[in-house]
């Protein structure tokens, strides 16, 4: 019976593999189309409070397929807009996050002695900040942030992990071999770093990036429930998630289906983290 | 076997990584006192009760509490207090920053720790079974219900709850810990109120921990089943029960590792799902205090959230080194 086990262990086949990065990789291109085509599908402006005067909000119906929130405004045309909200700040914030740590992450794994020991005695220090608690502090004492103020925010504190782990894999490879071969030839150090260490740091980078996102949306979506997120008027699925609740109040088309694309998006990243890593791992096992 | 440097290295070992984190969680506390003082506004901006204050009033207040002084008088004051063990006035509640955490603190880590206690559990398990079928119907099933659930964020799973049980079937109440009339149930009927309103709050936080875990045990699982001692074991022709108990023993270590990350958000995580549930823990406390810009009691939360990031860590790495000797290499 341990041989049944055995012999299931490893028959994980090819195309399965290839059918669990395909999946989520289609669903990030229709999330992004519709980020691109949102006011194209979207059926009135997001921001449009109706002139006949129903200023409530009404269950879905034919004319309103997600409903309206409390100002009227249809949600349908609110979560295709705030897509392009929610998912620009997370893709922004993160590609911040993930330059700004793989540089720090890249310098002091590469040049090592001091420099390494102080950028990560840094790092120790941000990442003992529950980052939650931080993000709560600066939206509230600033109050009222830009989206750009939202993306710096969200990517200056987003690249610690970035950096470490990015330093660790730095460090591991200028171990080996070939990077030894490549000083040896008399490459400059910026060369080795660039033309030798760098192209192998693409698959933890990418996915950092593709987690960092996950992460990056849920906050967005957190801080503008509280209403210090995203600013009203403007879209984003946190703020319709925030417009639509009150305690007792019964709207579940409120919570439900801004809620469900939070969730679509965050999943797609999750599956995608995940058959990305284990594409990488099998790759390192072949090599 | 396992100790194989004196106990005076270790020891050594200890106290330099325990001053690390004293050095760490300092920085970290610093970081935020400056933070909150560069910000714009103070805690006599603006009043909370919607009355306004008169700039006299304001000024008179911010003297005695010694906010008019320079910043570094300040910082050099807070930190005498917090080195005594202090951690300042809350001028919110208009007291002591120790008498509301001492109300707010064991209400947090009641929930969170119950919380945290059954992901494990549950979390445990489900991935070690998992972990010793990959691949089968089952496994695949579970990973996927994992996956969807370890993707909602906990804050929406807990509107969802809380609109289903709470508000259409009217199974359970929608927040706080306790009924206004709790003073004058029996101790029954008391320790039912308490349980009814721990449930949501609870479940939330449970279904989502389990998720996270089941999907780590389950990784480390299946990297332990390929390990040769696992072999040996089964080669050995010990019952299948006895096998993935070694296979489970090795697989413990990186779980450990997480469950010591995740300790701080005992504290700070479940922010969002206290504020839901009207849950007046920490997380709660937490948000008004930040927007009544209440600085030492802001500060003292987030001297506590680095505390707890850098306690969890360090106890998950002495654990690790305890039940694993390959770690200390």
């Amino acid at each position: 019976m341990s041989s049944t086990a055995k012999s299931k262990a490893p028959r994980v086949s090819r195309s399965t593999r290839d059918y669990a990065l395909r999946m989520p990789l289609v669903a990030v291109v229709l999330l992004a189309s519709i980020a691109v085509a949102a006011p194209w599908l979207a059926p009135v402006p997001p921001n449009e409070i109706p002139s006949d005067g129903l200023i409530t909000a009404s269950s879905p119906s034919l004319t309103h397929p997600f409903g309206t929130d409390p100002l009227g405004r249809d949600v349908l045309s609110r979560v295709l807009y705030g897509a392009r909200v929610s998912l620009g700040v997370g893709t922004l914030s993160v590609a911040l996050a993930v330059g700004f740590g793989g540089v720090i992450g890249a310098i002091a794994g590469f040049v090592g002695g001091i420099v390494d020991t102080v950028l990560m005695r840094v790092v120790d220090v941000l990442l003992a900040i529950p980052r939650l608690l931080l993000l709560l502090v600066v939206t509230a004492f600033w109050g009222s942030l830009p989206l750009s103020g939202l993306i710096m925010l969200l990517g200056l504190t987003g690249w610690y992990d970035v950096a470490r782990l990015v330093r660790a894999d730095v460090r591991a490879l200028c171990g080996r071999d070939f990077i030894a071969a490549a000083r040896a030839a008399g490459a400059s150090p910026a060369r080795v770093l660039w033309r030798h260490v760098v192209p192998h740091l693409q698959p933890t980078l990418l996915v950092l990036a593709t987690l960092g996102l996950a992460n990056a949306i849920v906050l967005e979506a957190g801080l503008s429930f509280l209403g210090l997120g995203v600013q009203p008027p403007q879209a984003s699925w946190g703020t319709i998630l925030g417009d639509g609740y009150v305690p007792g109040g019964r709207r579940w088309w409120l919570t439900l289906f801004p809620g469900v694309a939070v969730v679509s998006s965050v999943l797609t990243c999750n599956a995608l983290a995940d058959a990305l890593r284990r594409r990488f791992d099998g790759r390192q096992v072949g090599v | 076997m396992r100790d194989t440097r004196s106990t005076g290295g270790r020891r050594h070992r200890i106290v330099a990584r325990l001053l690390q984190a004293f050095a760490v969680v300092w920085a970290a506390a610093t970081l935020t006192f400056l933070l909150l003082r560069l910000a714009p506004g103070d805690p006599y901006s603006r009043q909370l009760d919607g009355v306004g204050l008169s700039k006299a009033a304001a000024d008179a207040l911010r003297a005695q509490r010694g906010l008019d002084q320079p910043m570094l008088v300040q910082y050099a004051r807070w930190l005498g207090l917090v080195v005594r063990g202090n951690l300042g006035w809350s001028t919110m509640q208009q007291r002591p920053v120790a008498h509301v955490l001492r109300e707010a603190l064991p209400r947090t880590l009641g929930l969170m720790s119950l919380a945290l206690l059954t992901s494990l559990a549950a979390g445990m398990a489900l991935g070690a079974w998992q972990g010793s079928r990959i691949g089968t119907l089952g496994d695949e099933a579970a990973s996927t219900v994992s996956l969807v659930v370890y993707s909602l964020p906990e804050f929406w799973l807990g509107m969802l709850l809380l609109q289903l049980f709470a508000q259409e079937l009217q199974w359970l109440p929608a927040g706080g810990i306790v009924e206004a009339t709790h003073e004058y149930l029996t101790f029954g009927e008391r320790l039912e109120d308490r349980a009814r309103h721990l449930v949501l709050p609870w479940l939330t936080l449970s279904l989502v921990g389990t998720a996270l875990f089941s999907r780590f045990q389950r990784a480390s699982m299946r990297e332990a089943w390929r390990e040769a001692h696992v072999r040996t074991a089964r080669a050995k022709g010990l019952s299948p029960w006895r096998v993935r108990w070694h296979a489970w023993r090795s697989a413990l270590t990186p779980v450990i590792g997480l469950a010591g990350l995740t300790f701080p958000s005992l504290l700070g995580g479940a922010v969002l799902v206290e504020r839901l549930f009207a849950w007046p823990g920490m997380g709660h406390t937490t948000v008004a205090a930040v927007s009544a810009r209440d600085y030492d009691l802001v500060t003292a939360a987030v001297l506590l959230g680095s505390a707890m990031t850098v306690l969890g860590t360090l106890l998950a790495d002495l654990l690790q080194r305890r039940l694993d000797p390959r770690v200390a290499a």
